[in-house]
């Protein structure tokens, strides 16, 4: 149970897992621990520094107001029958099916972080970049390749956006 | 946490209820949904008509000249790329399937998608999320290998992806030209110099040229499997604004005895893929670089713990260091 609530929270259930899984978080106050603790975890993590020492307590209280936010509703088992067929539709259409699925397994998605020294941070690991001494991993070629399955590009441009693979391994044959 | 109960309905909103919204207020299409509309004609042209032309890639004082031949019937899309310059290269794919032969090296890699299948549907909402990342605008009229095209821009609204510019034909919707942009700075591109669409095509010229060959090949076989639960126990923290997991898989590369984790992100236009691999106890040594670009395409590699984490996207430098610099191992193992 206590792996069904972690995946839970990252939004890897299915369906009827989830429902499954609500139902009986919302039985044991056990399980309900549980989850605030997973949070907690996940919050600390994240934000080592921006703890709330009562969050525990305050997700409790949230889960108790709103027990049927987290719950599937029909128009979930809707759009999940949506998802299916569009499996079968094209890339940009299968990469967004997937988006919107992300979204209804509260997947973390679209958090707009503009956090500027994290930012600045990136930007300034810049001059620690090694260049020459390091070969490119044998495995980029077959990054590149595996990269391109979810790349919504790849729908536009059929196997195009692959000739950069091709012209990398031409740069390793000639070495 | 309750940031996380908050946002779902809040997204489910977002997702729902906007983009019905937005056409219920806007009757006459605006310039951007009109822009909106042909490019989902883009997507869906290659699963309508054959063609068979010339393309010139180009990114930075590096050029190369291809053909192709695409051709589509009920068994779905086939198609063949040919490599004119430099050593022989070529690219297969049979609908979901992509092999690229190499035979200077005697290599074949091939990559079936396990996950998504190509095929003639689409659906109109999906494209919308792409309003949130980019400025989308209907440009003028140009010509391109002898088509008229309509020009569509992608802007990018922040400086964590690039800007796109597309060229497509205006009776068939098949993208004829594509630029990748950095601020006004052409980053790659691709152009058809000579094209003939929705001709005959002989069957001929889409079979591999190195196929007799290869059973001498070393043949490399990039499956996958998709993961459910949380498994990869791997996590993007600080998704750059409009990015968004798509899924998570774990995948056999060629040579490793342990598969690889990998997580793909996309803002709708842009893809970004994070690769964990266990680092080989032999040359293990920690490591922070970005490789030079291969066109619009960014690399960086760093370790976590005795794991390299590379990160590749079509997308600028910034972009990938943030994604790479917080991927963290939020499972204790």
């Amino acid at each position: 149970m206590k792996s069904k609530i972690s995946a839970l929270m990252d939004g890897e259930l299915d369906n009827a897992d989830i429902a499954d899984t609500i139902a009986q978080i919302k039985k044991t106050e056990e399980l309900r621990n549980e989850w605030a603790t997973y949070h907690l975890i996940g919050d600390t993590l994240r934000h080592p520094e921006v703890v709330p020492i009562d969050i525990a307590s305050n997700v409790s209280k949230r889960l108790a107001t709103e027990p049927t936010v987290l719950a599937p509703r029909p128009p979930t088992k809707h759009k999940g029958r949506v998802f299916v067929l569009s499996v079968a539709a094209s890339m940009m259409t299968a990469v967004a099916a997937v988006v919107w699925m992300s979204m209804q397994t509260m997947d973390r998605p679209l958090k707009p972080i503009t956090d500027k020294s994290v930012l600045q941070a990136a930007v300034q690991a810049e001059p620690t970049i090694i260049s020459a001494s390091i070969p490119v991993p044998a495995q980029i070629n077959d990054y590149l390749l595996a990269h391109g399955e979810f790349s919504p590009r790849t729908a536009m441009h059929g196997a195009v956006p692959y000739i950069r693979t091709v012209a990398d391994s031409d740069k390793r044959s000639t070495r | 946490m309750t940031r996380r109960v908050a946002m779902v309905p809040l997204l489910l909103l977002a997702g729902l209820v906007l983009p019905s919204f937005a056409q219920d207020q806007n009757p006459p299409p605006s310039p951007s949904a009109e822009a909106q509309s042909w490019l989902q004609r883009v997507v869906a042209a290659p699963r309508q008509h054959n063609y068979i032309g010339i393309f010139v890639y180009s990114s930075g004082s590096h050029m190369e000249t291809s053909r192709i031949v695409h051709m589509v019937n009920k068994e779905g899309e086939r198609e063949r790329i040919e490599v004119l310059d430099g050593l022989p290269r070529e690219i297969i794919r049979n609908n979901d399937e992509v092999r690229c032969y190499f035979p200077e090296s005697k290599t074949v890699m091939i990559e079936k998608r396990g996950l998504w299948k190509f095929f003639p549907a689409l659906l109109p909402e999906p494209l919308s999320n792409l309003n949130n990342n980019y400025i989308v605008k209907k440009g003028g009229k140009e010509r391109i290998s002898d088509y008229e095209c309509q020009v569509i821009i992608l802007e990018s609204r922040d400086n964590m992806r690039y800007s796109q510019k597309l060229w497509m034909d205006v009776s068939t919707g098949l993208l004829l030209k594509a630029a990748v942009m950095d601020r006004g700075k052409v980053v790659e591109q691709f152009v058809f110099t000579q094209l003939e669409i929705d001709g005959e095509i002989d069957e001929e010229l889409l079979k591999p040229k190195y196929l007799t060959k290869a059973a001498k090949l070393r043949i490399t076989n990039l499956v996958s499997s998709k993961l459910g639960r949380g498994e990869l126990g791997w996590q993007v923290e600080n998704l750059p604004p409009g990015f968004i997991k798509i899924t998570e898989v774990k995948r056999s590369l060629s040579g490793k005895s342990t598969p690889v984790g990998h997580i793909a992100l996309s803002d709708g236009l842009a893809a970004v893929s994070v690769f964990i691999e266990p680092a080989e106890e032999s040359d293990f040594q920690p490591v922070l670089r970005s490789f030079p670009h291969q066109g619009a395409i960014n690399i960086y590699t760093r370790t976590v713990g005795r794991n390299m984490v590379t990160t590749i996207g079509e997308v600028p430098p910034i972009t990938v260091m943030q994604i790479g610099n917080s991927v963290v191992n939020y499972k204790v193992k």
